[in-house]
C-alpha cells in the first residue's frame, strides 16, 4: 500500500495516544497544614516556598494579621497570617521555626508572604478529583473556597488565592 | 518592511523637548534682561533643529511654527528688532503651542493626531520679525489679543517622562568604577590563591600577618569603591527641577490669561537636581500652590491697581539647596489670607468651638486650611474649590516627600508657602535606637537632638509627662506605649542609669516638638530606603525601612504620624475632664511663643475647668486682652516681639487690668528677674524647672477666688 | 515506509506537496496566464516578473497550475522525520494548507525544515480566490 501524508500523520496520532493513556486535566497544588486542617493552593500562585525559620522583622502599626516583613533578596514582602485571616482556631500560636512554611503568593493585584504551619507536599493531581465545596462551609470562607480534595487520606480545602488577600484588605481598613 | 517610524518619532519626542525647555529658559533670560547674542544664537539653532527634525518625520505643523520661531530668533540675533513684552509673548504662544503638540504626538505617536497649525500665530511671529510697518505695534497688538486656551489644556496634569537621559560623563563614570570592582576583586581572588599556598606550606605563622594587612586593606578598598558606585548610580536618578518648574511656569501663563490677570512667573534654582522619585511626586502640589496664588492670591489688574499696586502680579518659584534638603518657595504678591474668612469657615463647618477659635493665634488659624475639606474660595471657579484641597497637598508633602510645609501670609502683600524637602528619599540619614527589645529607625531631618535627664526633671502635667527644654515644655512619651510596641525579651543591659534618668529623642515637625523615650541608641548613618509592599501603604506610622548589617529589616517611624498619635491620646484626656464644673468658666490668657508650652498650658488649665485663649507673643497678648477682658494671664517672659515684663507694664496701664491676676512663668531663675517681674507688677513668679501644675492651679485658686 | 514529495522553495524557506498530487512540471512562457504563483496564495501579493516554472496540481476538485519561482525538488522522506503541525500552532496558523513538518538531510549535516502542505487545501485556496475554474 501506497503511504500518503494523512495515512502516516493518522499513525502518528495513534502512537501518541497509546503513550499518554490517560489524557486527562491535571492541577499542581501546593499542600499545606494550618492547625488541625489542610489547605491547598493552586501552583501557579504560589512563586516560591521560603523556609520557616527566615527572620521576620516585626513592623509596629500593622494590623494582627501581618506577621511582619521578610528580606527576599532585597525586596521587602509582608508576611501575612493565613490562619488569622481564615479565622481558624487560634488554639495554636502561629508557628515559627525549620517545620513552618513561608509561601510567596502571586496574585492578580497584590503580592505577599502566607505563613503556613507545615509545607506537606507539592503534587500534580487529575482536575476530576476536586469536588465542589460543600454548602455546610463557614460564611467566612464562603468566598475563597473553590473546591474540597481528597489526597493520601487527608481532606483538602483548595483556596483562591486573590480572594484570601481579598479577605485580608477588609479586615485591615 | 515598513519603516518603523514610531521609533524616530520617540527619538524625536525626547530631542525636543530637551529644545523646548532650553528655549523655555532662553525666552525667560530675554525677558529679565540677558542680551546675550551667543545665547539668541542658541536659541536660534535649538528652533532650527526642531524645524529641521520635524520636518524629516513630516510633522507639518511643528516645522511651520518652528520656522516662524526661528525667523524671529534670527531677527533678533541680528539686532534688527526690539526685545518688547508683545515679543517675548508671542515666542511664548509659539513654545506653549509646540509643547502641546509635542505631548499630543507622545500620547499618540501619530503624525495625524497633530492640531492643524495656528496659522493667526505664524503670520504674527513673521509679521515681528518682518515688520511691513512697525514691528512693535504689530507684535503688541496680537499679545493683547491672545488665543483662547481651550480649558482642556488648562487642566492636563504635568507629565513627567519614563526614561531618563543621562549624561555621558556619568556613565563613563559608572563604568570605570565598575572596572575598578573588578580589577579590585582580581586582588581578593589572588589573596584566596595565597590563602590555600599558605595552608600547606609551613610558614604560615610568618606570613599571616602581612597576609591579613593585606585582605584588611584590599576589603577596604573594596568596600571605598562600592560606596563610590552606589553613590554615582544614585546620582543617576537626579534630575533638576526644571523638569517640575517650566511646564509649571507654562501653566501659570495659561491660567493668568484664562483668569484675565497679568502675572509675570519668577523662576529661581531650576538647575538644583532631586531624585526622580521626588521630581515625579512635586509637580501636583506646586501645580496646585500655584493654582491657589494664581485664583485666590493675586488680583486682578483693576483690583491691584486700586490697592496702588503694579496691574502686573508677581509669582516666584524659588528653590534653593541647603545640606541635603532643598527648600522650594512660592510666593505670591497677592492680597494674603483672608483670616477672617478662615475663621467663619471654621465656624460654618463646626469645626471648633468659636472660644478655641479665639484663642487661636494668626498663624494657627493660617494653618487651618491645611485641614481636609477647607477651602476659602467662596466662588467656586473651574481652578480651584473643588478635587484636591490644600490637605492633599499637605499630605503629600508630608508623607509621599517626607517633607515639610509652612505658609506666611501677610493682608495685602502676598502669601508664601515654603517646602522643605529631602534631596533624595532612596538615601537618608537614619537614627537606629532601641526600644523594649525591638529596632526601629528614624529619619534625621525630624530630630532635633537627643537628650538624657534624671527622672525627676520630668513634670507631670495632665497626667502626663513634660520636660523643660531651654525654656519650652515639650511633652514626653514612651515611645514603646505609643505605637504599642510588644515586649519581647528585657533588654540585655538594663542599667541603673536607665532606672534613675530617661534617654529622650527629642523629634521636631513646624513648631512643634515631642520627646520620645527610648532605651537606647545604637547608630547614625546613611541608608538607603525602601518602601514597604504597597498594600501596607496605608498604615502611615511607617515611612519605610532600612537594611543594616546581615540584612536586618528596621522600621523607619514617620514622626508627623507619631505626633498624630500624641494628639489623640491627649484630646482624649482632655475630653474627659470637660464639664467639670458648672459655674462659669473663668477666661484665661496664656501668652507664650512656644507652641508645646502654649499647648501643654493649656491642656493643664482646661482639664482643671478654665477657659484658655493662646497668644503667641507679647503684642498678640496686649492685643487680644484689649479686646476682651481675661480673669487672669499667664505669660512667658523671652518672647519675640514684645517681652513678658513689658507686656506686664502694658497691662498695668490699662483700667481694665489694674487688678486682673498676671502669673509670670519663665526658667529664668535669677532673683533679680524675679524682682523685676515684681516690680512691673506680676502676681506670681513661676519658675518652670520647679513648675507643677498643682503649684500652677493652687496659685490661680488663690488668686481668683 | 518512505513519502514521495515535489518539494519548492519560496524565499528563504521550503515547501512540500505529496507528489502523488503532481501531475506535471513546466517552464512557463511570458505569454502563460491561467497560472497562480505560489506568493499569490501565500502572502497574497503577486509578483509580476520572474514566474519561472509551473507544477500542475490535480485534486479531488481541480487541476491547475502552479507558479514557482524557486528551487524544485523530487524527495522521499521517511515516515519517522514527519511530525503534525503541534496542536498551538495549527490552531493559529495563518496560512490554511499548512499541515504537517518534514526534516530533510540535504547534505551529510544540514537538516532542513519542509512546511509540508495539504495539496486539497491549497486548491481550495486558489478556488476561493476565483483564480481557476473547476
Amino acid at each position: 500500500m501506497t503511504e500518503t501524508l494523512d495515512s502516516l500523520l493518522a499513525s502518528r496520532e495513534s502512537q501518541r495516544r497509546e503513550v499518554v493513556n490517560v489524557d486527562e486535566p491535571m492541577i499542581k497544588l501546593v499542600i499545606f497544614r494550618l492547625g488541625e486542617r489542610c489547605f491547598a493552593f493552586p501552583g501557579e500562585v504560589i512563586r516560591e516556598v521560603l523556609p520557616g525559620d527566615e527572620p521576620v522583622y516585626f513592623v509596629p502599626g500593622m494590623p494582627s494579621t501581618i506577621e511582619g516583613v521578610i528580606n527576599v533578596r532585597g525586596d521587602i514582602e509582608s508576611v501575612i497570617l493565613l490562619q488569622r485571616v481564615l479565622q481558624l482556631s487560634a488554639a495554636t500560636e502561629p508557628a515559627s521555626g525549620p517545620r513552618a512554611s513561608i509561601l510567596l503568593g502571586q496574585g492578580q493585584q497584590m503580592h505577599s508572604g502566607l505563613r503556613v504551619d507545615r509545607l506537606l507536599d507539592v503534587v500534580d493531581v487529575p482536575q476530576s478529583l476536586v469536588q465542589p465545596p460543600p454548602d455546610s462551609l463557614p460564611e467566612h470562607l464562603r468566598e475563597c473556597v473553590t473546591g474540597l480534595l481528597s489526597y493520601q487520606q487527608l481532606a483538602i480545602t483548595l483556596l483562591d488565592l486573590d480572594q484570601v488577600f481579598a479577605i485580608w484588605e477588609r479586615g485591615t481598613s | 518592511m515598513a519603516l518603523d517610524i514610531k521609533k524616530f518619532l520617540q527619538r524625536f519626542i525626547e530631542e525636543a523637548r530637551d529644545h523646548l525647555s532650553r528655549l523655555a529658559e532662553g525666552v525667560a533670560a530675554l525677558e529679565q534682561g540677558q542680551r546675550d547674542p551667543e545665547q539668541i544664537h542658541s536659541l536660534f539653532r535649538s528652533a532650527h533643529t526642531l524645524k529641521g527634525s520635524s520636518r524629516m518625520l513630516k510633522l507639518e505643523p511643528i516645522t511651520a511654527l518652528s520656522h516662524s520661531l526661528e525667523d524671529l530668533l534670527s531677527t533678533l540675533r541680528e539686532g534688527q528688532l526690539q526685545l518688547t513684552p508683545g515679543v517675548t509673548g508671542l515666542m511664548y504662544q509659539a513654545l506653549d503651542q509646540l509643547s502641546d503638540q509635542l505631548e499630543r504626538l507622545a500620547g499618540t505617536l501619530d503624525a495625524a493626531s497633530l492640531a492643524e497649525v495656528d496659522a493667526a500665530l505664524c503670520k504674527a511671529l513673521s509679521e515681528a520679525a518682518n515688520p511691513p510697518t512697525s514691528a512693535t505695534n504689530q507684535a503688541e497688538e496680537v499679545a493683547e489679543t491672545p488665543t483662547q486656551v481651550p480649558a482642556a489644556q488648562i487642566t492636563s496634569r504635568l507629565q513627567t517622562q519614563d526614561t531618563v537621559r543621562i549624561r555621558l560623563h556619568k556613565l563613563d563614570e559608572l563604568i570605570k568604577l565598575m572596572g575598578e570592582v573588578v580589577s579590585s576583586h582580581a586582588g581578593l581572588r589572588a589573596l584566596v590563591g595565597e590563602a590555600q599556598q599558605m595552608q600547606s606550606s609551613d610558614a604560615s605563622a610568618s606570613t599571616l600577618p602581612v597576609f591579613v594587612r593585606t585582605l584588611k586593606d584590599r576589603v577596604q578598598s573594596q568596600e571605598l569603591l562600592m560606596q563610590e558606585l552606589h553613590d554615582t548610580a544614585l546620582q543617576m536618578r537626579m534630575l533638576p527641577l526644571s523638569i517640575v518648574f517650566e511646564p509649571a511656569t507654562r501653566l501659570v501663563r495659561d491660567l493668568a490669561r484664562s483668569l484675565g490677570k497679568q502675572v509675570e512667573c519668577r523662576v529661581q534654582g531650576a538647575d538644583i537636581e532631586l531624585d526622580r522619585q521626588m521630581i515625579d511626586q512635586l509637580a501636583d502640589p506646586v501645580i496646585h500652590l500655584l493654582r491657589n496664588a494664581l485664583d485666590h492670591g493675586i488680583e486682578s489688574p483693576d483690583q491691584r491697581e486700586a490697592a496702588s499696586k503694579p496691574a502686573q502680579g508677581l509669582l516666584t518659584l524659588k528653590a534653593a539647596q541647603d545640606g541635603g534638603w532643598v527648600e522650594i518657595e512660592i510666593a505670591d504678591d497677592g492680597q494674603g489670607l483672608n483670616l477672617q474668612a478662615i475663621r467663619q469657615k471654621a465656624l460654618s463647618r463646626q469645626l471648633f468651638t468659636p472660644e478655641t477659635l479665639e484663642g487661636m493665634t494668626d498663624q494657627e488659624v493660617m494653618d487651618l486650611i491645611f485641614l481636609p475639606g477647607f477651602s476659602t474660595s467662596h466662588l467656586i471657579t473651574d481652578l480651584s474649590g473643588r478635587g484636591v484641597g490644600m490637605d492633599v497637598v499637605k499630605r503629600s508633602v508630608v508623607d509621599g516627600l517626607q517633607g515639610v510645609i509652612s505658609l506666611d501670609s501677610r493682608v495685602g502683600q502676598g502669601t508664601r508657602f515654603t517646602l522643605r524637602l529631602p534631596l533624595s528619599l532612596a538615601m537618608m540619614r537614619v537614627l537606629l535606637v532601641r526600644v523594649s527589645g525591638h529596632l526601629l529607625g528614624f529619619t534625621a531631618q525630624y530630630v532635633a537632638e537627643l537628650i538624657q535627664l534624671p527622672r525627676s526633671a520630668m513634670i507631670d502635667v495632665a497626667e502626663r509627662n513634660a520636660v523643660i527644654i531651654r525654656n519650652e515644655f515639650v511633652p514626653v512619651m514612651k515611645l514603646s506605649d505609643l505605637i504599642d510596641l510588644p515586649h519581647t525579651e528585657p533588654s540585655p543591659r538594663h542599667s541603673e542609669r536607665q532606672e534613675t534618668h530617661a534617654l529622650l529623642l527629642v523629634t521636631r515637625l513646624h513648631h512643634e516638638k515631642l520627646a520620645l523615650e527610648i532605651d537606647e541608641l545604637i547608630d547614625e548613618r546613611d541608608l538607603v530606603i525602601k518602601q514597604l509592599p504597597s498594600h501596607l501603604g496605608q498604615f502611615s506610622l511607617i515611612a519605610g525601612m532600612v537594611t543594616t548589617g546581615h540584612n536586618q529589616l528596621v522600621s523607619l517611624l514617620h514622626v508627623p504620624h507619631l505626633m498624630e498619635l500624641t494628639r489623640r491620646t491627649r484630646s482624649r484626656t482632655a475630653s474627659q475632664t470637660v464639664a467639670v464644673s458648672e459655674k462659669p468658666k473663668p477666661r484665661l490668657l496664656v501668652v507664650d511663643d512656644s507652641l508645646n508650652t502654649r499647648e501643654i498650658e493649656r491642656d493643664v488649665l482646661e482639664a482643671w475647668g478654665y477657659q484658655v485663649t493662646l497668644a503667641e507673643d507679647g503684642q498678640d497678648g496686649l492685643n487680644k486682652a484689649l479686646a476682651e477682658r481675661f480673669d487672669a494671664v499667664l505669660t512667658d517672659v523671652e518672647m519675640p516681639v514684645m517681652d513678658g515684663f513689658t507686656l506686664t507694664a502694658r497691662l498695668r496701664q490699662e483700667p481694665d487690668y489694674q487688678n486682673t491676676p498676671i502669673i509670670i512663668i519663665t526658667s529664668r531663675e535669677k532673683e533679680s528677674d524675679r524682682r523685676r517681674g515684681i516690680e512691673v507688677g506680676a502676681d506670681a513668679y513661676i519658675v518652670k524647672g520647679s513648675f507643677d501644675q498643682n503649684s500652677l492651679v493652687d496659685t490661680l485658686k488663690v488668686l481668683l477666688d | 515506509m518512505a513519502l514521495p514529495l515535489v518539494i519548492f522553495t519560496h524565499g528563504p524557506s521550503w515547501f512540500g506537496l505529496e507528489a502523488r498530487h503532481i501531475a506535471g512540471r513546466g517552464h512557463l512562457s511570458a505569454e502563460d496566464q491561467d497560472v497562480i504563483a505560489f506568493s499569490r496564495l501565500f502572502c497574497m501579493h503577486s509578483e509580476p516578473s520572474g514566474r519561472l516554472e509551473y507544477l500542475r496540481l490535480r485534486t479531488s476538485t481541480a487541476e491547475w497550475r502552479l507558479g514557482i519561482q524557486g528551487k524544485i525538488e523530487l524527495i522521499e522522506l521517511n515516515a519517522d522525520v514527519i511530525f503534525p503541525l503541534p496542536d498551538p500552532l495549527y490552531k493559529q496558523r495563518r496560512f490554511l494548507p499548512l499541515k504537517a513538518l518534514g526534516f530533510h538531510h540535504q547534505q551529510q549535516h544540514q537538516q532542513q525544515l519542509i512546511a509540508l502542505l495539504d495539496a486539497e487545501q491549497l486548491t481550495q485556496l486558489a478556488l476561493d480566490q476565483r483564480q481557476i475554474s473547476r
